[in-house]
């Protein structure tokens, strides 16, 4: 299957990004809408999806995956992640793991929202700034989970670490190669529509498997404050769906009609209106015949 | 063949797994280099392989990915067993799980798990088959090729170091020199691989014989990986893949059967007819992975087979439907299996650009897309109908004709059919779309009544 390709892309923009990331000290990335920019939009319930780990230990000689440690870091960020938003006025809801795996709804739901941005984020990644015209979009996998967890937005994390040894540290020096590195991403996915509304990543250099190992905590909270550092404060002004109006794509819609109102209401005009179609469709040749 | 999640799991150390994609290659006819099928002892730093295996499969239940059919597991398990040979090692533990990943893979670990992909499963129309698969994942644990080929690429890196240093010490040429070595080495960690994959086919004939499958199906495993419906798998070349090509293996797996004994393949079996009975559930649920993927013409193939090994049942014809209407302006007529390797690197290089959203708006924009659409849609209606003749209550026919009114601006045979599946999936995951439709409906009804 194809998967493999985009497998292929997604692991090639992720390394690019990554390496470009890891050559600094500490460096940042933040993209977003022009109305979460202008304090616009601004999410009241975000949502964070178990964030996803990949973290390696480079040494001079191969490469090995430390997965006791993903998942060590995967913990860390919710906690951190909520630490710093609050800090910024924002409430963040951490969808943990166990809470998931306990429900199979809400499990086929978390894994095609996260098939779906692994696979579409590709495109935010080379180009981010196309997120200011509302390109991105995670459709109905964004829209029923959302709605699932009664959330304005989802946050969808990812973590990439790599600790580099001494022995590797040293062939660095010598023929170059990587210190090591440990990177966030976070996407802000606007629940009623699906759109990629922001995109904030951090990374820091000079990472040591040990320091992955031992201090996740103290990781993560370097990475995600790098990450948020020009994440827009929460205006308590800025109201929910304020000016929206201003894109056309977004649909506002009457919330003050429950569900129940809305379909007593059609009950009530098909039984009062003619069965009269709204719209006929046009008459079509078969495929085959158009084809030739 | 990985895709994005394996990646984001961490399975990207190539040596630590081996994994039967559908890569395509070139391969030598023989291996040269083989397995160690007796014990192996592993160093302190080898060990590490065991116990990342033993987190690996902590991380794949903790992200939901294991397939939550365990009676299906359990089968899995009982035929796995019948292949594999006695453990060589303590580290070493014979086990076999479902993951839920619709790509068509497999792949084992060095201390025995053994995983297979929802996507391959599905596919797959005989036990034999399944067998085949079994087998071959075997080989890589019995024949230790994880370890093997970990060996490898550490010697074959710590002499790259040496070139690289020696290299960058006699600069100019020299460090030309001492990067031409390493590619060497790379390309030739690369072959290894590929000759132990020839090797785990071959071996896993023998196995096949001894549990008394019929060998005559392990071809078939093959021509099921080569299915290219989506025309996006160009051949890998040669010296890059890891994996012999998927014409040889199945040439030469078709051999090896043609040789064998007409008394001996008399005596072997497909296996249990319930094969696709147990299969079928993960089957059905495929077909909706392929769809979320945006798969349609796999979705469609998949749910067509569904549809012919049991035309009686209602999940098969929802799902046909479900397959028409995601490859909205596509054509299912396209020949994508006859596209030449430029034509479909072209394809996954648009497909690589474009999100899914553009690559919809695209075809949109070809001149018979509305045709197609129409033709689709007409399909789709069919295959629901047919599944509501089978049972009334199958509340997804109903949605999807729901969908399909409302493409056609049909608004009041619409909004019919989603409160009909409101009614019968009261608690449907999607239910804030459907009313966000209904809530549409309703306000086009009452513009146009004048209300």
């Amino acid at each position: 299957m194809s998967n493999s390709s985009r497998c292929g892309n997604f692991a090639r923009a992720v390394t690019g990004l990554l390496v470009l990331l890891a050559s600094l000290p500490a460096s940042a990335g933040e993209f977003m809408t022009p109305e979460f920019a202008r304090g616009e939009y601004r999410p009241m319930s975000m949502v964070l999806i178990p964030p996803l780990a990949e973290v390696m230990k480079d040494k001079a000689t191969t490469t090995e995956s430390m997965v006791a440690e993903a998942a060590g870091l995967e913990d860390a960020a919710g906690l951190v992640l909520r630490e710093q938003l609050r800090a910024k006025g924002y409430e963040l809801r951490i969808l943990s793991v166990d809470q998931v795996n306990a429900d199979p709804v809400l499990r086929q739901m978390v894994r095609s929202l996260n098939e779906r941005y692994d696979a579409d984020i590709v495109q935010a990644m080379k180009k981010p700034k196309d997120i200011r015209i509302r390109r991105y979009n995670f459709g109905d996998e964004a829209k029923v989970l959302a709605a699932r967890l009664d959330a304005d937005a989802l946050i969808v994390s990812r973590i990439t670490a790599s600790g580099a040894t001494g022995g590797q540290k040293t062939m660095a020096v010598l023929i170059g190669g990587s210190m090591g590195y440990a990177a966030v991403s976070m996407g802000l996915v606007a629940g009623d529509n699906g759109d990629l509304e922001a995109f904030f990543d951090g990374a820091v250099g000079n990472m040591s498997p040990e320091k992955l190992e031992r201090e996740p905590k103290e990781v993560m909270s370097k990475i995600t404050a790098t990450a948020l550092k020009k994440f827009p404060a929460h205006d308590a002004a800025a109201k929910y769906k304020k000016s929206w109006p201003q894109n056309s794509d977004r649909k506002v819609q009457d919330q003050a009609a429950s569900d129940d109102e809305v379909l007593m209401d059609l009950e009530a005009l098909f039984e009062e209106t003619p069965e009269a179609r709204v719209a006929e469709p046009e008459e079509v040749a078969p495929v085959e015949e158009q084809m030739d | 063949m990985m895709n994005c999640k394996s990646i984001v799991l961490g399975l990207g150390v190539a040596s630590l797994f081996c994994c039967l994609p559908a890569a395509q290659g070139a391969a030598e006819t023989e291996p040269k280099q083989k397995g160690e099928y007796g014990q192996v002892d592993l160093t302190a730093d080898e060990y590490h392989l065991i116990e990342t295996s033993e987190e690996m499969h902590d991380q794949l239940e903790r992200r939901g990915l294991r397939h939550s059919n365990r009676r299906l597991e359990a089968w899995m398990q009982t035929i796995g067993q019948s292949l594999a040979p006695e453990p060589t090692d303590f580290y070493q533990e014979y086990r076999f799980y479902l993951l839920h990943d619709p790509s068509p893979n497999a792949f084992a670990l060095p201390d025995g798990q053994i995983y297979v992909h929802t996507g391959l499963i599905s596919r797959l129309q005989t036990e034999a088959q399944l067998a085949t698969l079994l087998a071959h994942e075997i080989n890589h644990v019995a024949g230790h090729h994880g370890v093997l080929a970990y060996r490898s690429q550490r010697k074959k890196a710590a002499a790259g170091i040496f070139f690289s240093i020696a290299g960058a010490l006699a600069g100019g040429w020299g460090e030309v020199a001492g990067l031409m070595v390493n590619v060497g080495l790379v390309s030739s960690v690369y072959g290894y691989s590929r000759e132990l994959e020839q090797e785990a086919d071959i071996k896993g004939y023998e196995r096949m014989l001894q549990a008394g499958y019929d060998v005559r199906e392990m071809h078939k495993l093959f021509e099921i990986l080569g299915q290219d419906f989506e025309g996006l798998n160009p051949r890998i070349g040669g010296k890059w893949s890891t994996h012999p090509d998927l014409a040889l293996r199945g040439q030469y797996t078709a051999e090896l059967a043609a040789s064998t004994p007409e008394e001996t393949l008399a005596g072997l079996r497909l296996g249990d007819d319930s094969f696709r009975r147990r299969v079928r559930p993960v089957a059905l649920e495929t077909v909706r992975d392929y769809i979320l993927a945006d798969y349609p013409k796999t979705a469609l193939e998949l749910a067509r087979y569904l549809v012919t090994e049991d035309s009686d049942d209602a999940g098969g014809h929802v799902a046909t439907g479900h397959s028409y209407i995601a490859l909205g302006a596509r054509s299912e007529f396209a020949a994508e299996a006859q596209l030449t390797d430029k034509e479909k690197k072209q394809q996954v290089k648009i497909r690589s650009k474009l999100t899914r959203d553009e690559l919809h708006a695209q075809a949109e924009q070809s001149p018979e897309a509305k045709t197609i659409i129409e033709h689709n849609l007409a399909a789709a209606e069919a295959a629901y109908r047919i599944a509501l003749e089978l049972d009334q209550g199958a509340a997804e026919a109903h949605a999807g004709l729901g969908e399909i009114y409302l493409r056609r601006g049909l608004h009041r045979d619409s909004a019919r059919e989603l409160m009909t599946y409101l009614k019968l999936r009261p608690d449907a995951p999607d239910r804030n779309i459907v009313m966000d439709d209904l809530r549409d409906i309703a306000q086009q009804i009452k513009t146009a009544t004048g209300e």
